[in-house]
């Protein structure tokens, strides 16, 4: 009997070592929000001032984004002391699926099919539910810039004026506050 | 004499579920390190002593047992300067681990 409740007090042990890890695996290092921050502010104020770059902005900064976030988390990782191929992958193919949605968006566009508008509006949504799942799966603070993106996609029907601007900054600071706050810690029973 | 029977034959399914558990993975460290070592490619030393909350001291020792017996494999590097050590689990601690914990969930089971 005591055999087995030391096996069950050195599974629980191990359980919360492996807890611990996951937890950190997972939480995003602030360059990463604050990288979009900047890219969806920028990107936001030339939809209303400058909407003939729209296109290109769109197109090619957000991939580019894509590759320094990659870079930048997979080296907070092994600056961590963690070198895991797999959960790196996971992270990655999770914000990949904003570019997958994103070329269905643009086909429907070039068809002229919907209009710039709508193209963008449906793209916040889009990015604000991978936003919002990250929340979920990986960090919290993923959650308020997700519901952000959510609920602009919807409002920026009914703002004909600056209302990129407006979903721009409040994007910024959602992304800026929210992962400004450490994350709290998870109580384990 | 039936509950006797049963109470026997607990006591050696019990017995021989132990015997299954591997002795250098019956310590928590050893356990904890294998297990964490399962789950990421590479950790270094000072990341497995944060997680297992342990001295350097002991989980030294402790890891120095696991490379001895081929569980771990180490890759010695500097970074910025810096010794680090990478420590990474073998097939053979992954077949061992396996088995460990398989024994554990057994013996767990005996007991339900």
């Amino acid at each position: 009997m005591a055999e087995v409740d030391s096996v069950a007090a050195d599974l629980r042990f191990v359980k919360d070592a492996l807890d611990r890890k996951e937890r950190e695996a997972r939480r995003t290092p602030i360059a990463i929000p604050m990288l979009w921050g900047v890219i969806a502010l920028a990107g936001c104020c030339i939809n209303d001032f400058n909407p003939r770059y729209s296109w290109m902005y769109w197109g090619i900064v957000p991939a580019i984004g894509f590759v320094i976030s990659w870079l930048i988390g997979g080296s907070a990782m092994f600056k961590a002391g963690d070198y895991d191929r797999e959960t790196g992958i996971r992270i990655g193919l999770h914000w990949f699926s904003i570019f997958l949605a994103a070329v269905p968006v643009w086909l429907l566009a070039f068809a002229g099919k919907i209009n710039g508008q709508e193209a963008g509006q449906l793209l916040v949504l889009v990015s604000g539910i991978v936003y919002f799942l990250a929340g979920v799966h990986f960090d919290r603070r993923w959650l308020w810039p997700g519901l952000v993106m959510i609920v602009g996609a919807g409002v920026l029907t009914y703002v004909t004026r600056f209302g990129w601007t407006t979903l721009g900054v409040l994007l910024f600071i959602a992304l800026i506050v929210g992962f400004s706050i450490p994350p709290r810690p998870r109580h384990v029973v | 004499m039936s509950s006797d029977t049963t109470a026997g034959k607990q006591h050696e399914r019990t017995q021989s579920t132990l015997a299954a558990l591997d002795d250098l993975l019956q310590h928590r460290s050893r356990l904890g390190a294998c297990v964490l070592l399962s789950t990421s490619d590479a950790l270094t030393f000072s990341r497995l002593r944060t997680l297992l909350n342990e001295t350097d001291g002991n989980l030294g020792a402790q890891l120095r047992k696991l490379e001895d017996a081929g569980y771990v494999s180490v890759d010695k590097r500097f970074e910025e300067r810096k010794p680090q050590s990478w420590y990474s689990l073998t097939a053979a601690g992954r077949k061992a681990l396996r088995s460990h914990l398989g024994a554990m969930e057994a013996l767990l089971g005996t007991m339900k």
